[in-house]
């Protein structure tokens, strides 16, 4: 019950996160388009590195033919898209502009007020956008024939698929709410925002699927990032044993622990160094 | 048991010093120093409940950074703040469900959202029952006149109008303590007014206890009974309002356009507890006390002797009065 009325406390701002697409629809419109530029520019590149090699676009190589790198890429970045997160922004405008003095006088947890807000807006994007994108393009494939349809995996990979997002929903939030405490030691994140993406984009195999990388791949599946990209869709890809997902979803979970431990850590160091800007 | 203690309230900020120059700069990436300063620094008082204090000083004084200490915002160098015997540090979460606080210079409302939508955020955040919510919301809205623009976003409001919603959101769960820092701060006269009555009819119907931090003297003649002055981070005067008025309220100053017929020696003859001077733009300031010098004989003598044309008469400022106070604080 206490729980119950705990959460209760946090549904305006969950709330809050599924308005947020609708308030800024300009902003995540642009972001979907640079999405599908995103993987047009990786198709292009793609088709570019399988013609060159001497099967030609029917090469197999490290495991992937040309259609199922292809389906990798486009998944990919419609999974990026539903996980698209705005916590280190807000965090660093809240310290800048000096408005997190209201949010610290309200009787809510810093970290679930973000945590809440985030997912609303994960949710929306995912169950509107990224889950419908990817319905298509699967069955898309499976009509055509471009990968085979196996009916007593298919839905247990979903399963897992579903889970695995809920995981790389939290975790991303708990490493972007890491990268926002920041702020409260330098308020110049430009280039440190930057510097996540670009690690993102490699250590999640969002820019370059793990199973090209030879054995340090196979290290980079238990690395963080991998929860953010490449784990949910090998999973979905039928390219995981459902075992082996069952051991990621634990690692995943001791990924979020840690990241929770230390965001904690950080956050009441930070309150001992807070100055409210501008009086 | 007083409602709020402050006990022995420090709080240092350390600020980097930076060397002038491209030199200097490169040297300052390498070696860093600080200079440290305080804010506030050993400040102790306690506020009873249903007492509006307004707690005033100069720019850079220290009252924000004191009010941000009480809510638990700033942790304090060292020093302690207990809201009904608790520790705010300690119980922050618990105690912001009974405190309310409003700042003048930033919003606590949704920027993009219609501004009734914040009230329903708050009635979830503070757990409002229905019944309470509904009495407080209608009691707030005819109080502030927000009506006419609950379904407003509120970017689209203007700066009284947001200043009213702010201040209703900072009561619509009926909060035991309310901080106000700067609530009138560029506010025209009608919405100040509305503010002060409104602050005055919740003190009286709900007793709540109000800290209230201003520049405006009128803000504290018609709300306050007891005031704390606070200058450099130290008090400087805690006490009743009655007190400081007659201490330094009675001091006036007139200006009017200097004549070439004006003889300052003359003046300060007749009247002896004068002083007189002159500004750049050639206005002669005479400052007196009304407990040592009779207002209408100064004005007649000079009505009669200089053919004043215009004049105006001003009452000594609250920088003036924190001035005198930390001057004197200096020389004991």
């Amino acid at each position: 019950m206490k729980i119950v009325r705990k959460i209760n406390k946090y549904i305006p701002f969950f709330k809050a996160g599924t308005k947020q697409f609708l308030v800024y629809k300009a902003q995540s419109f642009m972001w979907l388009i640079i999405c599908f530029v995103d993987i047009a520019f990786i198709f292009f590149l793609y088709e570019a590195i399988y013609k060159s090699n001497v099967d030609g676009i029917n090469a197999v190589i490290n495991g992937f033919k040309f259609k199922e790198i292809v389906l990798y890429a486009i998944t990919s970045f419609c999974f990026s898209f539903s996980l698209h997160d705005e916590t280190s922004f807000n965090i660093l405008s809240d310290v800048k502009e000096g408005t997190i003095s209201s949010s610290l006088t309200k009787p809510v947890s810093y970290r679930l007020r973000h945590f809440f807000q985030a997912s609303g807006n994960n949710l929306f994007q995912f169950v509107f956008i990224g889950f419908p994108l990817l319905i298509i393009i699967y069955l898309i494939y499976y009509l055509c024939g471009f990968i085979p349809f196996n009916i007593n995996t298919f839905f247990i990979n979903l399963l897992y698929f579903i889970i695995f997002y809920l995981i790389s929903m939290v975790l991303n939030n708990s490493m972007n709410y890491l990268l926002g405490l920041l702020s409260f030691y330098s308020q110049h994140m430009f280039g440190l925002q930057l510097v996540m993406e670009a690690l993102q984009m490699f250590f999640s195999g969002q820019s370059v699927p793990f199973a090209f990388m030879g054995l340090f791949g196979t290290i980079l599946h238990f690395n963080p990032f991998a929860f953010l990209n490449s784990t949910p869709i090998l999973v979905l890809m039928d390219k995981v044993a459902p075992l082996y997902s069952l051991l990621l979803i634990g690692v995943g979970i001791v990924w979020i622990v840690i990241f929770e431990l230390i965001n904690k850590l950080i956050f009441s160091s930070c309150m001992k160094k807070l100055v409210i800007q501008g009086g | 048991m007083a409602l709020i203690e402050v006990k022995n309230l420090k709080k240092e900020f350390k600020k980097p010093v930076r060397k002038e120059g491209v030199i200097g700069y490169i040297k300052s990436l390498f070696s860093r120093k600080y200079t440290s300063l305080y804010a506030v620094n050993d400040v102790s008082f306690s506020i009873d409940q249903g007492e509006i204090v307004g707690y005033i000083g100069a720019n850079g004084a220290g009252k924000s950074t004191t009010v941000k200490m009480m809510c638990g915002i700033l942790h304090p160098t060292s020093g302690s703040v207990t809201i009904d015997n608790k520790d705010i540090l300690k119980y922050r979460k618990q105690i912001n469900k009974e405190i309310g606080v409003v700042f003048g210079q930033k919003t606590q409302l949704w920027w993009d959202i219609p501004l009734i939508e914040t009230f329903k955020i708050l009635k979830s955040i503070y757990e409002i029952s229905d019944e309470d919510y509904n009495e407080r919301f209608k009691f707030l809205c005819d109080l502030l006149d927000l009506n006419d623009f609950l379904d407003q976003n509120v970017r689209s409001l203007s700066l009284g109008q947001r200043m009213r919603a702010d201040f209703a959101a900072s009561l619509i769960h009926n909060p035991k303590i309310l901080y106000l820092d700067e609530p009138t701060i560029g506010l025209d006269v009608l919405v100040k007014d509305k503010i002060r009555k409104a602050i005055k009819i919740l003190n009286k119907k709900y007793k709540t206890t109000i800290i209230l931090t201003t520049h405006d003297m009128k803000d504290i003649e018609e709300l306050c009974s007891r005031i704390i002055i606070i200058d450099k981070g130290k008090i400087l005067y805690d006490g009743n309002l009655e007190n400081i008025k007659y201490k330094f309220g009675n001091i006036k100053t007139i200006i009017f356009k200097n004549n070439a017929k004006f003889n300052k020696d003359e003046l300060i003859k007749e009247f002896k507890k004068i002083s007189i001077k002159e500004n750049d733009s050639n206005d002669v300031l005479i400052s007196f006390s009304l407990n040592e010098v009779n207002l209408d004989n100064l004005l007649l003598s000079l009505i009669n002797k200089y053919k004043v044309e215009d004049f105006k008469i001003n009452d000594i400022s609250i920088e003036d009065i924190t001035k005198e106070l930390y001057e004197n604080s200096k020389e004991n």
